[in-house]
């Protein structure tokens, strides 16, 4: 009897302390504590205000915050992509984020010690930085022409990669090089899909002509030409040619 | 007898070269040399001191710092459009994403340096990782400081996860722990404490029937942070 009455205290005070626990994190939060704080602070003094707000429910985006200002109307005749461009857009977004996510895997393996090549290395991080750049870029284009004003939450997932062992230096240089076929391709298109309707997306279609185009041209007949002088050494010097690639690259 | 003593010596001393002699990379060239290859799970790398107990660690913190850096990004992204225009609050986020993806490559290059991979795929639960799980970032600005700040703390205890680990585990890495003091938890107390001030200013200038003013005026304040 007696031990019935220990064991069951002891299960008590064991779920005391797990409720005790999984309340902790909740309580830490500031931003949960800005919330709390916020809807006192409209319940009590200001509630003229929070009726309003209701009312425009579904315009605002933050709903009921305090502190969130009303978006004013302005014309938005100066908004004029189309739809399908900028899923497009969006998509390619995604697909830089993608690629630079490879070249950070890529990276990522030739630091490695036993794989030990440096050069490989900090061409790929370089890559990696070079792709995200590219994403940013294409987020601030939209901004620029007055998307984006909603749906950011999910605009990148975090990605996953496909590989992150290679069997040697040119195997990493030709999966990069398909990787930049492919973003080419991916941005050809979302050019014919900017250009394509009536409505012409002349500057979009001239940026990304210019500037995207021209980088991914320029980029893939570096990495050809860099994969053809090392696979030129693969067959009868293999790790030594390798090594001094590496040393140069 | 001393002679048998001197037959047990060498004796002991020769079976104890044998058991150690896995353990020492000098053994496996004499076998590299005749095979011409290092076997695959050879003793010949980098890895030393408490390595073992702090990669899944390390590899999830990387993993963490890539996820903060997507979410600042789109952060900065909310106050660059031009409803809430604001770009010194944008300049704040887009610094933070950088700098979280700055760190994540200076952390892969620390943990192959100690002979360590990196795994992106593969989400380790560890208090040194965050979800993956976005929250929404379609904030306003006292919020969206409140989230920084949230954030902050998080890849700061994560840090100091890590950093236990390195220094309490049945092997000690001071190594590991050295580099996640000197370049990552001095650091993260200077931003906790911008973010604190900022939050709490702001919270304060906040305090008044319409604080539209106050919020420009304290965006044109970071933009010259």
């Amino acid at each position: 009897m007696v031990k019935l009455i220990a064991s069951l205290m002891l299960l008590a005070v064991v779920a005391q302390a797990y409720g005790d626990f999984k309340s902790k994190p909740e309580s830490k939060s500031v931003l949960r504590e800005l919330k709390n704080e916020a809807s006192r602070q409209n319940q009590n003094q200001n509630p003229n205000r929070n009726e309003k707000k209701n009312h425009n429910h579904g315009e605002g985006q933050d709903q009921g915050c305090k502190g969130s200002l009303e978006v004013p109307e302005i014309p938005k005749g100066w908004i004029d992509m189309n739809q399908k461009c900028i899923n497009k857009m969006r998509h390619q977004i995604q697909e830089e984020i993608n690629a630079s996510y490879q070249y950070l895997a890529m990276g990522a393996y030739f630091a490695r010690d036993t794989v030990n090549r440096p050069g490989f290395a900090e061409h790929f991080f370089t890559a990696a930085k070079e792709e995200r750049e590219h994403g940013s870029k294409l987020i601030e284009y939209l901004s620029m022409r007055g998307q984006l004003t909603d749906s950011i939450t999910n605009l990148i997932t975090v990605p996953t990669v496909a590989k992150q062992e290679w069997n040697n230096g040119a195997a990493a240089l030709e999966e990069a090089l398909e990787l930049e076929t492919k973003v080419t391709r991916s941005i050809r298109d979302v050019i014919k899909t900017c250009e394509g309707s009536k409505d012409n997306d002349y500057h979009l279609v001239d940026y990304l002509t210019g500037v995207y185009l021209e980088e991914q041209l320029h980029g893939q007949r570096d990495l050809a030409g860099k994969l053809t002088t090392l696979k030129k050494m693969l067959s009868t010097h293999g790790e030594l040619g390798e090594f001094l690639f590496d040393k140069n690259l | 007898m001393k002679l048998f003593i001197a037959i047990a010596l060498v004796a002991s001393l020769g079976s104890l070269a044998l058991a150690k002699e896995e353990e020492y990379c000098q053994n496996s060239v004499l076998t590299a040399c005749s095979s011409s290859t290092f076997s695959a799970n050879s003793i010949c790398n980098a890895r030393f001191a408490g390595i073992d107990h702090v990669e899944p660690e390390v590899q999830a913190y990387i993993n963490s710092q890539l996820t903060k850096s997507y979410d600042y990004l789109l952060l900065a992204t909310h106050f660059n459009s031009y409803q809430k225009n604001r770009p010194g609050f944008q300049k704040l986020y887009q610094g933070l994403s950088d700098r979280s993806f700055e760190d994540s490559i200076a952390l892969i290059k620390q943990i192959t340096r100690r002979g360590g991979i990196v795994d992106f795929n593969t989400r380790h639960e560890s208090p040194a990782s965050v979800s993956t799980q976005r929250n929404t970032l379609e904030v306003d600005e006292l919020h969206s400081l409140a989230l920084a700040l949230d954030n902050e703390k998080q890849l700061a205890a994560g840090a100091t996860h890590v950093h236990t680990r390195a220094t309490h585990a049945t092997e000690r890495d001071p190594e590991l722990a050295h580099y996640i003091e000197e370049n990552f938890l001095g650091k993260q107390a200077e931003t906790v404490r911008k973010l604190s001030g900022y939050a709490n200013d702001l919270a304060k200038l906040m305090k008044v029937p319409d604080p539209s003013l106050s919020v420009y005026l304290f965006d044109e304040y970071l933009q010259k942070q």
